[in-house]
């Protein structure tokens, strides 16, 4: 009997999974074909949905698209551009004298920034020499 | 005329498809997906050709259920075409790719469709046959696969991948996550094993191949 099995060859195991292959996938049979034209037809029932490697365009902010156009250099140079640089130069410059007289008018001293002022003080009590 | 003319272009068509199919016969896995990913139909068309079959064979195996299997190897083709660049050659063969998508598909579901608690008193028996039984009844084959169930768990997986499922012993053991030497020993175990298994009724599965 031990020899029965020792007979039995790997081509002779092959053939006899190949069998049971060839019976498990029923490449012939009608429902393995409408399996498969199933299958094929995926194509017209379902669309691609693979995504695209362009980036995601970014808007600039309203402040950027402001500089931009402001200095745009297709514009750089054109009587519009050097106009609109201009008036830009003249708020900014207004805005600055603004804020500088309103300055003037209410002036602060040295000790209203120096926030160490009052850590070190002394009592001049203290040292007086006639106690 | 009009019949003669439907004729020819059914002529025609079947002409285009086979030279297709010759094209394709040289032409890789991994290169068909790159083609599906440029939305080649044919390309898909190639893939489900050659593997369709071999994967619902393996997720009847998987589910133990022909309806089920079919369910899940379709949605696994239709994964394959709505978004193709999730398969990555550079990371693997397209077939062990696929094979995991399949069987994963197939776990999950059967998972989900736990079945649920019988309510108090229901204690009717499922006379049911189970996958096993089924194989074992309706197959000629029935000597060959209960030998096979009766063998341990990884001798039992990796004679069914590289006999049932067709792989490659690379692809086997790249799906077992094992490296080719240990999993040809594992065959030559697994074999030995099933000879032993087989002796008894021998000549029965000789029999049943002629």
């Amino acid at each position: 009997m031990a020899e029965d099995y020792k007979n039995l060859t790997d081509a002779e195991l092959a053939a006899a999974f190949a069998a049971v292959q060839k019976k498990e996938r029923g490449a012939a049979t009608p429902e393995a074909q409408s399996f498969l034209n199933a299958l094929t037809s995926v194509p017209d029932r379902h669309a691609q949905a693979i995504p695209t490697l362009n980036p995601v365009p970014v808007r600039p902010s309203s402040f950027g698209s402001f500089f931009n156009a402001l200095f745009d250099p297709a514009t750089l140079l054109s009587a519009r551009g050097l106009v609109s640089q201009g008036a830009f130069a003249a708020v900014l410059l207004v805005t600055g004298m603004v804020a500088g007289l309103e300055a003037a008018e209410d002036p602060q001293v040295f000790d209203d920034f120096d926030v160490s002022a009052g850590l070190f003080g002394s009592e001049d009590d203290n040292y007086a020499l006639d106690g | 005329m009009a019949y003669h003319l439907q004729r020819r272009n059914k002529a025609l068509v079947t002409e285009v498809k086979s030279r297709v199919h010759d094209s394709q016969q040289n032409t890789s896995d991994e290169t068909l997906v790159a083609q599906v990913c440029k939305g080649d139909r044919l390309a898909f068309s190639g893939l489900v050709d050659r593997h369709g079959l071999r994967f619902r064979a393996i997720a009847v195996r998987t589910c133990g259920d022909l309806t089920m299997a079919e369910e899940m190897v379709q949605e696994a083709f239709i994964k394959l075409w709505t978004r193709p660049d999730r398969f990555d050659a550079d990371k693997a063969k397209f077939t062990t790719w696929f094979h995991r998508v399949v069987v994963n598909r197939c776990l999950d579901e059967l998972r989900r469709r736990k079945p649920e608690a019988l309510p108090d008193g229901f204690d009717e028996v499922d006379h049911r046959p189970v996958a096993d039984e089924v194989l074992e009844t309706d197959s000629d084959n029935a000597i060959l696969m209960a030998a096979l169930s009766r063998l341990p768990e990884r001798q039992r997986r990796a004679l069914t991948l590289s006999y049932l499922d067709g792989y490659s012993n690379q692809e086997a053991a790249e799906i077992m996550e094992l490296n080719i030497k240990a999993l040809e020993s594992l065959l030559v175990r697994a074999r030995t094993k099933m000879r032993e298994e087989l002796r008894a009724d021998k000549a029965d599965l000789l029999a049943g191949l002629v």
